[in-house]
């Protein structure tokens, strides 16, 4: 008998210490750091302006969050999306825009670096379709996004970036500004950045128009917001975020120990 | 006598009409001026692949002659400079966007030629053109131009004297910046300066840059005789286009760019 109170006691310890430890386990941290298209603005979510870190806001976050949180990876997905805003700063005064990418992103992930504390923190980085609006060259959206990928690296964050997504309507060639952006992940690689990359232009690429693209032809429909979302957890989440410990054994432990006499 | 009298008129009328029909806008080769504006414009008009380098001078009755065209392309051309010379020499600068390179190009007209002679390539083999200025000093041009090479864009130069034009040389050291946009004119010490914007990594923004060439003369300054800020520049030119300014009276502010 009190060989089976010690099992018993054993075994409730042994389920709350690690429930304990489990609930410490704090979730990954993922900031979505971009323009409209990151922010998920399409016409079933025609939202307008900066989406202000909302967690599970804009068709990306929230698909991106449901695949993590079924992978037993749940994860806190940030809306860092501004609509309609360019990588960096314009050289020509009359097109400045305070809320370019490099202007904001420092302030925006110490922002949530203070909301939310993070096992990992990871900032999604897709910029650039909106650079010809602000006389930005193909070649400047890529030094941009160096510089995006160096401040996250500064905040602690991981960078993922990718490639622009299609554009039928832009008059810039999309090409340029992804080798642009490809060479710069490359160059920041080699030069030991923490930074990963997607190329969620070619994978949308080829079933863009009929499949991916919303009517306006820049912005992707859902099928292409989740098809975004799942590419970054096959290509890189599902390898850098650990799944939580798997409890499920501990009942069986305390049958065990309960069966013991 | 009445025949010859009507023949007479006849010959009397054309000799005012003919004149008028070289108004003709779109007819090119056709600029010729007997002595140098107070300002020359370019700016480029594009339209089913086709691209064009448009000009005019505003002579002494305030007034900008009607839009000429200078170059037709296929290939997309930016930053266009019209320059004369204190000889009546033109010169027409451009940058041509091939699909992987960006030349800097121009052409010349002597002052008493009708036709541009063909035009000369003056730098390629880079990407992108963010940016051409032209100055003049005597018989010399100094030519500044914004290219990328190595994945970001730098200041280079050439300058022309005595027919023969140098190397390219860059006007900054190497860098991980951009730099673009430059700026040209001659100051009050005789040294021509060129400014540029270039990036700054503590302002994440952009500055002005520059940098001075000593022209090794020595004359007295002499206020430019047009003042660029009276400039009314020409309403045909399509709002939100950005056009370049050449004065070729001036000895100072001698170009610019703007936009309506």
């Amino acid at each position: 008998m009190t060989k089976k109170i010690s099992n018993i006691l054993f075994a409730v310890y042994l389920a709350v210490g690690t429930q304990t430890a489990y609930a410490k386990q704090d979730p990954a941290v993922i900031a979505l750091f971009g323009d409209s298209i990151l922010q998920g603005f399409n016409q079933a979510f025609p939202v307008q302006g900066f989406a202000m870190g909302q967690v599970n806001f804009g068709r990306p976050s929230i698909e991106l969050n449901r695949i993590l949180t079924e992978s037993n990876r749940p994860s806190i997905v940030s809306n860092l999306g501004f609509g309609g805003t360019p990588s960096g700063p314009s050289s020509n005064p009359a097109l400045q825009s305070s809320a370019n990418g490099v202007a904001r992103i420092r302030n925006d992930l110490i922002s949530l670096k203070n909301q939310f504390s993070g096992s990992a923190y990871f900032v999604l980085i897709m910029y650039g379709t909106n650079d010809f609006a602000f006389d930005i060259p193909a070649s400047i959206t890529g030094f941009n996004n160096g510089l995006l990928i160096e401040e996250a690296n500064n905040l602690g964050f991981t960078a993922i970036v990718s490639t622009i997504t299609p554009c039928d309507t832009c008059p810039n060639d999309v090409n340029d500004i992804n080798s642009a952006i490809v060479d710069e992940v490359v160059r920041r690689f080699n030069a030991g950045a923490d930074v990963h990359f997607t190329n969620n232009h070619d994978l949308l690429r080829a079933s863009w128009v009929g499949l991916y693209s919303d009517p306006d032809g820049v912005h992707p429909n859902n099928a292409g917001y989740d098809r975004i979302a799942q590419n970054w957890f096959d290509t890189h989440l599902e390898r850098l975020i650990e799944p939580r410990n798997n409890t499920a054994y501990f009942p069986a432990v305390i049958d065990l120990l309960l069966s013991e006499q | 006598m009445k025949p010859l009298l009507l023949f007479t008129h006849i010959l009397f009328a054309l000799s005012i009409a003919v004149p008028q029909l070289g108004h003709a806008d779109s007819k090119p080769d056709s600029i010729t001026v007997a002595q140098p504006p107070r300002a020359l414009v370019a700016w480029i008009e594009a339209s089913n692949g086709i691209y064009q380098i448009l000009t005019s001078a505003l002579g002494d009755d305030d007034k900008w002659s009607l839009p000429h065209v200078q170059l037709t392309s296929k290939s997309a051309i930016a930053s266009p400079n019209f320059v004369q010379l204190n000889n009546g020499t033109h010169y027409l600068f451009w940058a041509q966007l091939d699909q992987e390179n960006a030349s800097i190009r121009y052409k010349t007209k002597q002052a008493n030629e009708k036709k541009w002679r063909d035009e000369v390539i003056l730098d390629e083999g880079k990407k992108e053109n963010i940016g051409i200025s032209v100055t003049r000093h005597a018989d010399q041009l100094w030519v500044f131009w914004a290219s990328t090479q190595n994945n970001l864009p730098d200041i280079l130069y050439k300058t022309f004297e005595s027919g023969v034009w140098s190397e390219a040389k860059p006007v900054h050291p190497a860098n991980r910046i951009p730099d673009l946009k430059p700026r040209s004119y001659i100051n009050d010490k005789n040294e021509i300066v060129v400014e540029w914007l270039t990036f700054s990594n503590i302002q994440s923004s952009y500055t002005v840059a520059k940098k001075s060439f000593d022209l090794k003369v020595d004359h007295a300054f002499e206020p430019d005789p047009i003042a660029v800020e009276d400039i009314k520049f020409p309403d045909f030119i399509p709002t939100g286009r950005v056009a370049s300014a050449h004065f070729p009276l001036n000895t100072y502010q001698q170009s610019m760019t703007f936009s309506n």
